[in-house]
């Protein structure tokens, strides 16, 4: 991923009939599941994508900032600046709605991840024309 | 006067700082979001460094992106937000007509119920023909109104919205452009009738539509239709103006090293 892209939301996912982008949502879905947890600041968020996702999810570290900008804006995490060993830091936490965003988002995305799962666990019968499975 | 080549000097924080105010975005978001990138670039050099990596600072800048590359993409972002930022097209090449003729429709019906209590009230004829002196001056005041006002004051809002959500100057001019074709279409004329010449009649035309007062190109080109075109952008120029002037303040003020000053859109 080479940068954050902006995001949709679970209900432009679930009321399109097409969904032409898999990854729409999954840095805000990434974001507020590591805010969930604890508080944490732009550079320890960066951190920790790149850490608990084994280094699969690189990106310009930069690009994190517009979009926890935004998330706050909506109201789905508030920040403040907190002192750190005599530096000043903006952490951010995750708010009440942004706990119900993310409950929504990882919903939908493992509904997703599931469909998609199962396309490629049953890969092999998916390549069999339907011609040929019918005269098999 | 200091030269924006200072900015070449400067760290990290304020190169960033100029190009997204350069970008338009507000002069404390950008503040905000240079500060939080630069302590960012902060903890990541004292990794680096921690882990003996070579050329620490080459890596730093490679890891957080090209500044002119970032800061397009918070502007991106940051206009994104919005309805309007999203569909900047439809927003303000689209919508501005139908704006102005909103506001013409609420003029008219605002207009007309002022008239109905005022006839109510006993204080002007009820009839549709009028005195000369009597429709002259509602010409001159219908002219005043519908082709100046109501375009201006519909220009400098939606502009102000333009600037507000996109930041694009482009689309400022373009937005006023489109409010002032139409408005330069209505032209507002009176008419004396020769059977009757104490009574005259006020009239609304439009190119190309109206039967009773054919059109014509060169009615399009009158000295009054061109101040009815020209209205509106001229106030898409006078915000431009502004706007550049913003900018070009808050980027002196972060050459010299002080605040960037707070003026809104």
């Amino acid at each position: 991923m080479a940068y954050l892209e902006p995001i949709g939301s679970v209900r432009r996912m679930s009321t399109r009939r097409t969904n032409p982008d898999f990854l729409n949502g999954v840095p805000e879905l990434v974001v507020l599941e590591l805010l969930s947890r604890r508080a944490m600041y732009g550079y320890e968020i960066v951190q920790a994508i790149q850490e608990q996702s084994g280094g699969v999810l690189g990106f310009g570290e930069g690009c994190v900032y517009p979009l926890l900008h935004k998330l706050e804006e909506r109201g789905q995490l508030a920040s403040q600046r907190v002192a750190f060993g005599g530096r000043s830091r903006v952490v951010y936490r995750v708010t009440t709605p942004g706990k119900s965003r993310l409950a929504e988002t990882a919903t939908e995305w493992r509904r997703i991840a599931a469909s998609i799962q199962g396309i490629l666990q049953g890969g092999d019968h998916a390549l069999v024309p339907v011609h040929e499975r019918k005269a098999g | 006067m200091p030269s924006f080549l200072f900015m070449k000097e400067k760290p990290v924080e304020t190169t960033l700082y100029a190009e997204l105010i350069r970008r338009g975005l507000p002069a404390d978001y950008a503040k905000r979001t240079a500060e939080e990138l630069d302590d960012h670039r902060v903890d990541l050099l004292a990794n680096l460094r921690a882990a003996g990596a070579a050329n620490p600072e080459a890596v730093a800048d490679e890891r957080l992106g090209k500044t002119r590359v970032l800061a397009k993409r918070i502007a991106r972002d940051y206009h994104r937000r919005s309805w309007f930022g999203r569909w900047p097209l439809v927003s303000f090449v689209v919508l501005p007509p139908l704006v102005l003729a909103t506001a013409w429709t609420g003029v008219v019906l605002v207009l007309f119920g002022v008239g109905k209590i005022w006839t109510w009230s006993g204080g002007a004829p009820g009839e549709i023909w009028s005195p000369v002196e009597y429709t002259r001056l509602s010409w001159g005041l219908a002219l005043g109104v519908f082709s100046f006002l109501v375009p201006a004051v519909v220009a400098w809002f939606y502009g102000r919205v333009v600037l507000q959500t996109t930041q694009s100057r482009m689309l400022v001019l373009t937005a006023c452009l489109g409010i002032g074709l139409l408005n330069s279409l209505p032209r507002h004329s009176y008419r004396i009738d020769p059977a009757k010449p104490e009574l005259a009649m006020n009239l609304i035309s439009v190119p190309f539509c109206d039967p009773m007062d054919a059109a014509s190109l060169r009615q399009l080109a009158s000295p009054v239709a061109a101040s009815q075109l020209l209205t509106p952008v001229l106030i898409g120029v006078i915000l431009v103006w502004r706007d550049n002037s913003r900018r070009r303040t808050s980027l002196l003020a972060i050459s010299d090293g002080s605040e960037p000053a707070r003026v809104a859109a």
